[in-house]
């Protein structure tokens, strides 16, 4: 079989085409991933175990928020100064805004952002606001610093965010502040 | 250079200065009241719409009006007789919209321009909470449309249609899958798709302690989340989010009604 000039040429540039395609798309990811790792995003997101060298963020849960099956007690009550508690594993928050428990951000479809959409994230990071339209989105998330990356910035993050592999965890809802209720 | 700078400035406070007043409302304006209004913490809400001479609202798309070039809107709200609080909206020459909210003073007899993070204090929204709700319905201009100009609905559907569907929409949420808008193309299709996405459904917000929460449960509004979180007064659980701060008595009342009876009667008939 032969191809024509036409036909060669054709199939050349669409090759070429695809392939830059592809490669802004992996380099998307590539930076999305390289902003996820140095913007402190596991640091809160992945719940921490302890080592022999202490705390360290558990990689086999990477990104899936405060873990459904660890049940807490009432958080500690504020003293003096001292007006923040964290969990061990730096996934539940304790303060004056009540209780916040940090999302699960990988890609499981029931749980995390599997069935978000760019625009939902983009109007959650801008509004700090639950999907851009819900409840208040609560410290220690810092909202009013990330609400600054650029559009670009964002579409990266978001297109990494899709790549991390499912984890089914169902996070618990916020708690009130004074709440004496123990998440579950 | 210089002059581009000064110019840049002039125009910036003829701006703010246009915009310090609450544009004028000509006696001409239409008043208009929807069938299914939003809940404002119980003030009264009157308003006025206003096109350009010779304009008119193209009704083609019956879920989604296009309202012409400098089409302005107006609402006013009241608590006891006195003036609290007048929103503004505006279709601007390229297509986009503007929002602007006014503060009246305690005695309701002077407005100023609310600043742009709203005064949370008395209730008054930022601009960001006014695009969350208003650019989350296929038009900004809210309250203007052919459902709320519909007698067919259920009070409850058009309920939920008029405080819930500007979000609870397919395209807003996508990912909720609950849609708790109308559309006056097929007013059948759409509350089946309400029915649908809210009867015996997971619901994605799980109260502390409820092992398997759902939107509502036909008969049982105490077990229904829907009514859980508009009852509630806790800002991280209540719905709507925001623009509201109490409780919408009449509407849980017509909802709670609504999932104890019809939707039970209904569950009982089906076959």
């Amino acid at each position: 079989m032969t191809l024509s000039r036409r036909t060669t040429l054709f199939l050349i540039i669409t090759a070429a085409i695809l392939s830059s395609v592809l490669a802004h798309a992996e380099d998307k990811v590539a930076r999305g991933k390289y902003l996820v790792t140095t913007s402190g995003c596991h640091d809160c997101h992945t719940p921490w175990v302890m080592g022999p060298k202490g705390p360290h963020p558990d990689m086999t849960r990477a990104l899936s928020g405060h873990p459904a099956d660890f049940p807490l007690p009432p958080a500690p009550k504020p003293s003096g100064p001292w007006i923040v508690s964290a969990s061990a594993t730096n996934t539940a928050w304790s303060g004056p805004w009540g209780v916040s428990f940090t999302a699960n951000l990988t890609s499981d479809a029931e749980t995390g952002l599997g069935k978000w959409t760019l625009k939902n994230f983009k109007d959650t990071i801008r509004s700090g606001r639950h999907m851009g339209r819900g409840r208040e989105i609560l410290p220690p998330m810092p909202i009013p610093m990330y609400k600054n990356f650029s559009d670009a910035d964002l579409e990266a993050i978001f297109a990494y965010l899709r790549t991390v592999p499912p984890v089914k965890n169902r996070v618990p809802e916020p708690l009130p502040p004074s709440s004496s209720v123990a998440a579950n | 250079m210089l002059v581009r700078i000064l110019v840049l400035a002039l125009a910036t406070c003829v701006v703010a200065a246009a915009d310090a007043e609450i544009p004028h409302r000509p006696g001409d304006a239409l008043e208009f009241t929807p069938r299914y209004p939003l809940w404002s913490d119980g003030m009264d809400k009157r308003r006025w719409l206003q096109l350009p001479a010779g304009t008119a609202i193209d009704k083609a798309d019956a879920d989604a009006w296009d309202f012409p070039r400098g089409a302005r809107a107006w609402k006013e709200f009241s608590r006891d007789g006195k003036r609290v609080e007048t929103r503004f909206i505006e279709r601007l020459a390229d297509g986009s919209w503007r929002y602007l909210t006014y503060a009246w003073n305690a005695s309701g007899t002077a407005a100023t321009l609310a600043p742009e993070e709203g005064i949370p204090e008395r209730g008054i929204p930022s601009r960001a909470d006014c695009l969350a709700c208003h650019e989350g319905a296929p038009v900004p201009i809210l309250g203007y449309s052919a459902v709320q100009l519909s007698t067919a609905l259920p009070p409850a559907l058009g309920y939920l249609h008029g405080n819930c569907g500007h979000c609870h929409n397919d395209a807003a949420l996508p990912a909720l899958e609950l849609s708790l808008a109308q559309q006056a193309s097929e007013l059948s299709a759409s509350a089946a798709r309400t029915y649908a996405t809210l009867i015996g459904r997971a619901s994605r917000f799980r109260p502390h302690g409820a092992a398997n929460p759902q939107r509502v449960v036909p008969g049982q509004p105490a077990q229904s989340v829907l009514v859980t979180r508009m009852k509630s007064n806790d800002p991280l659980t209540r719905m709507p989010p925001l623009g509201v701060s109490v409780v919408d008595a009449g509407g849980v009342a017509l909802i709670s009604r609504w999932i104890e009876q019809e939707l039970q009667q209904a569950q009982k008939e089906a076959p």
